[in-house]
């Protein structure tokens, strides 16, 4: 890469850019010092920027106890990393199917798909948790993976990114004998990959705090996933107010936050630009 | 041709799907329906051998409080949240082997009620519910509990405390409670020479002169200590703020008659002018529309605040902190006797069953876990026990047991939380008070315009 | 019957695209598309979990009188209206700028804008309570530095919706940076060096060859945001509990008061109904609105 002549607008842009990232991290900041805060030194007038008396109170609660929490971190991790690998599975096999396949009420079955995005999980509540007892998925994993797997915004989202990949590459793949299958693994996935990147985060993000279903379908307190656990934990019931215990919360945040940002900076990778240089050419 | 065929298609997929979703309804209905049992059933004295013969199988739902674990007594039986329930369910189970009960645990985490409800929504009807009382309006609304005129006797009634139960449609039965009152940090009081304005320990009611002084004795707003806090920024606690009207003579409803609010009266007029001018003369912090109930308790803990409008659960905070805390009664008007204090209960409700059988289970079981289960729970939860017969198993402290005697000698009063509609009163409420505050309103206007918006909230 | 078999053999053809189709699409009418329509059932219903009593357009009628109702169309629209430009445009802007750098700046910049997307709602709304608060918060601690008066934030009607809107930005436009970093990634390098070559400038190289090719990811962005404005609930409850007095509830949040504070299941439904008819609405209106600009 030769030299690049900076230009003062590009100079004057990513100051501000700067400024703006190191401005939303410090709402993460303020949620890593928490959690080392007992509950009352987190409502102090005037605020503690640093803990003046730091303390692993909080962490010791929630996993010294009695709660089953590495149990919960473990759910956790099952429920997310299966959700992703099928969601990416399922949503890249529909999207292609929107994009680049014809066949009868294509239109229909994807305004369909939009359209049930439009619903907030608590509207339907009820009705899929009958449809899930009603399978015999109640307190199992399955009943927590499945109904979150075909993600209207994963649909969605590879849909857009497949259409405009050149259509003359899957013709000449076609023309030269490969099979669907061989397509899809050897060129649509491949040309895919920061698609699927960004919507692997996404997704195992969104399952990861997929709070309201995993609470409702898994019942047994050996079964629930780290942010029910926290959050029930955290949940003080005096006063008759939803008064929280912060020092907990943020210490659970802390927890939770830990694995999505593995997994973010894991993938990184996948999103250098030029990767698809090749393809392209070839 | 192509189009015309995507058009049939798509109207036979959605038929075909309507067709599959009405007959998945059907399979939703409900397994356990709910109806009336005949009154008339026989008290039973105890909550022992209730029912023999037939085998009764209950379904006994609760929340699954974070704080309810390690139960005094029960310890290696309520090591997890939720446990209690299942401990509760045993004992009963071993002491009457024809009565079989399964557990429901809600999760608590969400704050709501949403795993009952999607349990019922699939067929799955409890017996019993064990929770706060808030969470248990909803369904008196839909009629799913049943009403206990008839299965406690005079006795049994007259133990509860303070008139918290009566015989009179009462939908529930309560475990343990906690009043709100005035909690005072009576050590920021000897520090300003004032101590001896608060009302002695015997006697700990005060009329609002005495409480103005008070206020006005302590205020050192310079160093930032401030009298005491109102707060209207959201619907949380504020059955606190409401302590104060009760002394005047406000009452929310008329009796057991839910359907209209009556608190719009000359009374309240009176106690909401009170209210307005603590503020004005500056004994209040500042900013309501902004404050919440966690400010108060920050504020004193901190010992910046003087005086809080909280349930009495101080204790541990205080001797921590280091100071010592003192629960008095709210204020009254000089012409009228000292006014009731509003509980927050955790409560058991019996719902509505065909076989009357159950019913009379259920009960059974509600009075096994009052009598063995109220007084140790409490202690965990940081609340008071709500009969005579309790008070010294409870092995309260002299503040605790203070409080205690004085719910039992001013009375219990309703706000209403039998309402399904009670999380909009408690809004409504909240905008009254930010309307007073701020000075958008009159007490007059404002509670004109309190009566006009949840009566219409009310008559759904 | 010339017909059908002609859609025999179409369907012949098609079988890849209903080998690709049919597994997801199945699951997809278990648990979306039935509960979906469950849900539209149930609005013409009085439902209190265990029996249903027809009600017609009752509910409906009901809905329109709530002024709880009313007001959260208002601000859901309002959240829509400012949140989707605004994020877009911003996202877009951090991405172009980010994306020049080298691959370790670039993560840097790109784990910033993300991290927050990461935590929960709960800790979110906790966080910003705190910088929100008009007696011990941050922001009006800053203020006051420079002399200007507390302002009530989130307990002010008139700035409650700006502070909510900064909530939700701060939060959300990481992943919308990152589905832009991975749309300029899609880009072919060589008709960018294509354009140098033939002297066009970066601002017509951007707006001529970038952006266009950009449109798949930019309709994505404004359609899914669009959507995410109207499931606004649960900074919403934590936030400001829809105050003061109603004005910063929105649909998504009412809908959940509905349902499970009040015990009206029937009129949540309704309540629902109204949100996908109104949401579906914007949306289109919108991709008409962003297709037409782009013939031109």
């Amino acid at each position: 890469m030769g030299k690049q002549k900076i230009s003062p607008g590009f100079a004057v842009r990513l100051t501000v850019v700067s400024v703006m990232g190191i401005l939303v991290l410090l709402p993460l900041y303020w949620m890593v010092t928490g959690s080392f805060k007992v509950m009352k030194a987190t409502m102090i007038v005037p605020p503690e920027i640093f803990p003046k008396n730091p303390t692993l109170e909080n962490y010791a609660f929630i996993f010294g106890g009695h709660f089953p929490a590495f149990r919960w971190l473990f759910n956790s991790a099952l429920v997310s990393v299966s959700a992703t690998f099928l969601a990416l599975l399922i949503c890249t096999m529909l999207g292609y199917a929107f994009a680049k396949k014809q066949f009868y009420g294509k239109n229909v079955l994807f305004v369909l798909v939009l359209v049930t995005m439009m619903l907030p999980r608590q509207s339907v509540l009820i009705p899929l948790f009958q449809m899930v007892k009603h399978l015999g998925l109640l307190n199992t994993f399955v009943g927590a993976i499945v109904p979150i797997i075909v993600w209207p915004y994963g649909v969605f989202m590879m849909r857009q990114f497949i259409a405009p990949l050149p259509n003359e590459l899957i013709e000449s793949a076609t023309i030269d004998g490969a099979s669907e299958l061989r397509i899809f693994r050897q060129i649509i996935l491949p040309l895919s990959a920061p698609a699927l990147s960004a919507l692997g985060v996404i997704m195992f993000m969104n399952s990861w705090n997929d709070f309201m279903w995993q609470s409702v379908v898994l019942r047994e307190v050996e079964s629930w996933t780290i942010n029910v656990g926290v959050a029930t934990l955290a949940k003080n019931t005096i006063g008759g107010s939803n008064t929280i215990n912060y020092g907990y919360a943020m210490a659970g945040g802390v927890v939770g936050a830990l694995p999505v940002t593995l997994i973010f900076f894991a993938l990184q990778k996948y999103f250098v630009k030029g990767l698809t240089m090749g393809a392209v050419k070839g | 041709m192509k189009k015309t065929c995507q058009k049939w298609l798509a109207l036979a997929l959605c038929l075909a799907m309507a067709l599959t979703m009405a007959a998945c309804g059907g399979s939703g209905n409900a397994t356990k329906s709910p109806g009336d049992t005949p009154g008339g059933a026989k008290a039973s004295a105890t909550g022992e051998g209730a029912g023999h013969g037939e085998k009764v199988k209950l379904l006994f739902a609760g929340t699954g409080f974070s704080n309810i674990i390690n139960v005094p007594g029960h310890e290696d039986t309520t090591q997890n949240v939720g446990d209690y329930l299942k401990a509760i369910a045993a004992e009963f189970m071993a002491e009457n082997p024809h009565i079989e009960v399964e557990v429901l645990v809600n999760n608590a985490a969400s704050g709501t009620t949403e795993t009952l409800d999607v349990e019922i929504a699939s067929g799955n009807v409890p017996n019993l519910f064990f929770s706060k009382e808030a969470d248990q309006s909803k369904y008196m609304g839909m009629g799913m509990i049943q009403t206990l005129d008839n299965y406690f006797t005079d006795q049994e009634i007259s133990d509860y405390i303070g008139g918290i139960m009566t015989n009179q449609n009462e939908w529930r039965i309560p475990m343990f409670s906690a009043p709100k009152l005035i909690c005072i940090n009576k050590t920021l009081f000897e520090n300003a020479g004032a101590a001896h304005l608060l009302p002695p320990p015997d006697d700990r009611n005060w009329t609002t002169e005495e409480y103005m002084e008070a206020l006005r004795a302590v205020n050192n707003s310079s160093a930032g200590i401030f009298p005491t806090i109102l707060f209207a920024k959201t619907a949380s606690a504020q059955e606190s703020m409401m302590g104060y009207l009760w002394p005047f003579g406000a009452r929310m409803f008329n009796g057991s008659d839910l359907s209209r609010t009556t608190l719009n009266s000359p009374e309240t007029a009176q106690g909401l002018t009170f209210l307005k001018g603590i503020l004005d003369e500056g004994l209040a912090v500042s900013g309501p529309t902004a404050l919440t109930d966690d400010d108060m308790w920050a504020m004193f803990e901190n010992q910046t605040l003087a005086v809080a409008p909280e349930l009495p659960a101080f204790d541990g905070m205080a001797s921590s902190a280091g100071f010592e805390v003192y629960y008095v009664n709210y204020p009254h008007p000089a012409d009228k006797e000292p006014g009731p204090l509003w509980q927050f209960t955790y409560a058991l409700t019996v719902w509505k069953s065909d076989n009357p059988a159950e019913v009379e289970a259920s009960v059974a079981l509600a009075k096994f876990m009052a009598d063995k289960w109220a007084v140790p729970m409490s202690e965990v939860c940081g609340a008071l026990p709500v009969r005579e017969s309790q008070k010294a198993e409870a092995n309260l402290t002299g503040e605790l047991q203070a409080v205690v005697d004085l719910v039992g000698e001013v009375g219990t009063v309703g706000s209403g939380t039998a309402s399904p509609a009670y999380p909009v009163l408690r809004d409504t409420f909240k905008d009254m008070n930010a309307f007073l505050f701020i000075g958008d309103k009159t007490p007059e206007e404002a509670l004109a315009w309190f009566e006009k918006t949840l009566n219409a909230a009310l008559t759904k | 019957m010339q017909a059908l078999k002609k859609v025999g053999t179409n369907l012949y053809r098609q079988r890849w695209a209903w080998f690709f189709i049919i597994p997801g699409y199945i699951i997809f009418l278990l648990f979306n598309i039935i509960p979906t329509l469950r849900t539209v059932y149930t609005s013409f219903f009085d439902y209190n979990l265990t029996t249903m009593e027809f009600a017609g357009f009752g509910n409906y009628i009901k809905l329109f009188g709530s002024e709880a109702f009313r007001a959260s169309v208002g601000n859901t629209l309002l959240f829509a209206v400012i949140i989707t430009p605004l994020s877009t445009v911003v996202s877009l802007l951090i991405a172009t700028t980010i994306f020049p750098l080298g691959n370790k700046a670039q993560s840097v910049y790109r784990g910033a804008f993300f991290l927050p997307n990461v935590i929960g709602g709960v800790i979110i709304s906790a966080i910003w309570l705190w910088i929100f608060h008009p007696v011990y918060g941050v922001l009006n601690y800053v203020l006051s530095l420079f002399g200007i008066q507390p302002l009530l934030w989130l307990a002010d009607a008139k700035t409650v919706i700006l502070s909510v809107v900064l909530v939700i930005m701060s939060w959300t436009c990481g992943s919308l940076i990152i589905l832009y970093v991975a749309g300029l990634g899609n880009i072919d390098p060589c008709l960018m060096e294509a354009a140098k070559i033939d002297g066009a400038s970066p601002a017509q190289t951007f707006f001529r060859i970038t952006l266009p090719l950009l449109k798949p990811v930019t309709t994505f962005i404004i359609t899914t945001q669009l959507i995410n404005c109207f499931q606004l609930w649960e900074v919403i409850y934590l936030l400001t509990d829809g105050g003061p007095v109603n004005a910063s509830t929105t649909l998504a949040f009412d809908i959940y008061k509905k349902a499970f504070l009040l015990g009206d299941y029937g009129l949540a439904a309704a309540e629902g109904v109204m949100l996908i008819v109104l949401c579906a609405l914007v949306s289109l209106t919108t991709l008409r609105a962003v297709s037409g600009k782009e013939e031109k």
